[in-house]
């Protein structure tokens, strides 16, 4: 078994690979097993005899039992291949009795015991009877190999009195089936080449005898690979090495002092823009303190969609129902205040019945101020002169809501109640029932924000042109969203009104000729010279960048 | 001194907070800015408790079937949102279900509003036909080339070295001036904005100091 399998091994091709060479479990006798899975023994005294390190009776076969239990036979002739004590035919085991039968292979007195394997799988130089383990007759890996000593070949113990093989060969092979001249001296164990640290720390976790054994098969193994070539640097990382070299070999210099830094004049302390904003600010409080400076500036403005919001809301009465939807915050207040105040003050002084909803926590909050605007206004309470829907929540998918299904909408207000049979909604007082969106008479929205503009467009506007009866839009925007929601303004039934400049034209609007409001005048003329005096302090803060870029241009 | 005064006295406090934001960053402005935040999310919580949670909860204690549905589930995939307030990963997948549902619904509303609401009537109102006023006609005209030139500033996919890159360049450097006088037009709404909130917060505080000197 051990002879073929050694036979084919490709390591090293001599015979002490082949002995140093631990099988494979599975190609072990029972017995072989056992002793390989045993923690190993203590290493034997150099020149004790192989036999020392057999099995127990226990793990040996019927058959060698008796042998082992027999004091050793004298050592045999050196150079005697064959084994001097034959047993009888019954106490061997099955693939030695064939061996014995066989003819055509040399007897166990003469010839090594062959493994229970057939002819067909012996090698020629075995098949052949009187093929010796002469220079001739054996394979190229075992040519040369010396045969020291004659081994019994049948119990496998080495009857020489020479010091036993290395560990790693005799504890594994020695009870073994091989033939004597197979139990060459091994040659002498090539020291191991060196060991990294790391094989080191792996051989470190394996048993003594798997860790010779593994060493020495992955010394043989392993191939020997050409060390790698050493990396070619080019000239800006020697020359960064060099400098790191350098920096890392000379001492760290000591800290030189900063110079002091010129001391900076009251302007440079201050700052440009700073002193800007102050001027800027001291002019406008000076503008609010001192009224009619300019009277020039107090004309009323001139918006050209004011005046159309102003006749459609003009066009309303007592009868019509408005939605209004609260979607600012208190960061506009000092634009939408002026519009609200305006737009709805006019709603309110024509009795136009009013809906209030909101998706801005901040817009719901606003619309209860409304409420004691309207109940001071003589307005009915909640449900009758005016419909007070609260916070919707959601964002798009409530306005999404209010356009497709606005009896959904009703049916809770800002107090959870349904508000689908009140009197606002059935038509009680304005003979007209409120069943979709297009039974309103205008949709008021006021918005700080472009996104509140493209909610309402996208998902109420639609809506509320379709039908038999569409209806407007009026967005009533601050000044920064005006531009940016422009391309909405252009749709039909949408207009917008913005800014404390749309506020007061569409106050202006509402005064009758000659009897302009003083207060909306003075407001006009704030609005009007805060904006000059930006344009100037712009200026003047250029003209000051500029001089001072020159100057130190110049030095 | 009445509720009113008290009231129009502490925002003329916080106004002015801000208002020293001018001489630099300094702790009364982040007391006011803070303040504002703090403020700002207590009142949404509020509002939201007041007009969203609790009637939702009151309607579902009612135990009618209807309520049940309409309220139970928004209810249940909002409970499923929970889980994402600890750091424990082990159940913060259910607030993915929620989570999707809400920008599945988001994103389908806010696509196809957009196509119906903004892109279709944008584009048609580009290509609108003019009317037969020779200043209409002149709009029309300017809105097209405007719209093109400023649709060609973002057209980088010519090699700039060819013929076309080179002329595409060119027309794409007046579109980019085009998108700049529309930068300033946003600018100067936004100027607007702000002077009118510095102009109304000035009155506000000037009131308010003119009536502890009775005037």
């Amino acid at each position: 078994m051990s002879r073929n399998q050694s036979g084919r091994s490709p390591a090293g091709g001599a015979v002490s690979a082949i002995a140093e060479t631990a099988p494979p479990a599975g190609d072990l006798p029972d017995w072989l097993r056992d002793i390989a899975a045993q923690p190993p023994a203590a290493p034997s005294a150099p020149g004790a005899p192989v036999a020392e390190t057999a099995p127990s009776a226990s793990d040996l076969p019927d058959w060698l039992r008796n042998i082992a239990a027999q004091p050793p036979a004298a050592p045999s002739a050196p150079g005697a291949p064959v084994a001097e004590t034959a047993l009888p035919a019954s106490d061997l085991p099955d693939w030695l009795t064939g061996a014995l039968s066989t003819p055509d292979i040399p007897s166990a007195e003469e010839k090594p015991v062959a493994p229970p394997s057939t002819p067909s799988d012996l090698p020629d130089w075995l098949q052949t009877p009187d093929a010796t383990p002469g220079a001739a007759g054996l394979p190229d890996w075992l040519r040369g190999a010396e045969v020291p000593a004659a081994t019994d070949a049948h119990d496998g113990r080495s009857h020489t009195t020479e010091p036993a093989a290395p560990r790693g060969s005799s504890d594994l092979l020695s009870g073994m089936d091989l033939p004597e001249w197979l139990r060459v001296e091994p040659e002498p164990k090539p020291e191991p080449p060196p060991l990294s640290g790391r094989d080191l720390d792996w051989l470190t976790r394996l048993g003594s005898i798997a860790e010779d054994e593994t060493i020495t098969g992955v010394t043989v193994a392993t191939p020997k690979l050409p060390p790698p070539p050493a990396p070619k640097r080019t000239e800006e990382q020697v020359a960064a090495l060099n400098l790191l070299r350098r920096l890392a070999a000379e001492p760290i210099p000591a800290a030189t002092p900063l110079p002091l830094p010129e001391p900076a004049g009251a302007l440079q302390r201050i700052g440009l823009e700073r002193m800007l904003s102050m001027v800027l600010l001291i002019l406008i409080i000076v503008t609010i303190l001192v009224p009619g400076l300019f009277p020039a500036l107090e004309t009323p403005p001139v918006i050209p969609g004011a005046s159309e919001i102003y006749r459609q809301i003009a066009a309303l009465g007592a009868n019509d129902v408005v939605l209004i939807g609260y979607e600012w915050d208190a960061r506009r207040v000092g634009e939408l205040r002026p519009l609200e105040q305006a737009v709805i003050g006019q709603l309110i002084a024509q009795d136009v019945k009013l809906i209030l909803v909101s998706t801005d926590p901040q817009g719901t909050l606003l619309q209860f101020d409304l409420l004691d605007t309207l109940r001071q206004a003589g307005y009915r309470q909640q449900g009758e002169g005016y419909l007070l829907l609260g916070y919707k929540p959601g964002g798009e998918m409530a306005l999404r809501m209010v356009g497709r299904d606005f009896q959904t909408v009703l049916r809770s207000d800002y107090r959870g109640d349904d508000a689908t049979g009140s009197v606002l909604i059935t038509g009680v007082d304005t003979g007209r029932p409120i069943e979709r969106l297009n039974d309103l008479s205008l949709i008021i929205v006021l918005a700080d924000d472009t996104p509140d503009v493209q909610g309402w467009m996208e998902q109420v506007y639609p809506q509320a042109q379709t039908g038999d009866r569409s209806v407007s839009l009026v967005f009533l925007l601050p000044e920064e969203a005006a531009p940016i929601v422009q391309p909405y303004m252009r749709q039909p039934g949408v207009t917008a009104l913005a800014g404390r400049r749309g506020a007061l034209a569409y106050a202006a609007l509402e005064q009758h000729a000659g009897s302009f409001d003083p207060v909306i005048a003075r407001s006009i003329a704030q609005q009007r010279l805060a904006t000059l005096l930006f344009a100037i302090v712009l200026l003047f803060g250029l003209a000051g960048v500029g001089g001072a870029a020159l100057r130190r241009r110049r030095s | 001194m009445t509720q009113d005064a008290i009231v129009n006295i502490v925002a003329a406090v916080l106004t002015l907070m801000v208002l020293s934001r001018i001489a630099g960053d300094n702790p009364l402005f982040r007391i006011a800015q803070y303040l504002f935040v703090g403020v700002s999310l207590g009142l949404a919580f509020v509002v939201a408790y007041h007009q969203a949670l609790r009637p939702a909860v009151v309607a579902l204690l009612s135990a009618e079937p209807p309520a049940i549905w309409l309220y139970g589930v928004p209810l249940a995939l909002g409970v499923l949102l929970l889980p994402r307030i600890t750091g424990d990963q082990h159940l913060s997948w259910l607030a993915n279900i929620p989570l999707a549902l809400v920008f599945g619904v988001g994103g389908a509303l806010a696509i196809g509003g957009a196509i119906i609401g903004t892109l279709l009537p944008q584009i048609r109102d580009t290509a609108r036909t003019p009317s037969g006023e020779i200043g209409a006609i002149i709009g029309v005209v300017v809105l097209v080339i405007g719209t093109v030139l400023t649709l060609a500033s973002f057209y980088y996919t010519t090699p700039p070295e060819s013929r076309s890159g080179r002329m595409i360049r060119g027309i794409a450097m007046i579109g980019h001036w085009l998108i700049m006088v529309a930068f300033g037009f946003f600018f100067a709404g936004a100027l607007q904005s702000y002077l009118s909130a510095l102009v109304e917060r000035l009155n506000f505080v000037l009131a308010v100091v003119r009536s502890f000197f009775g005037a």
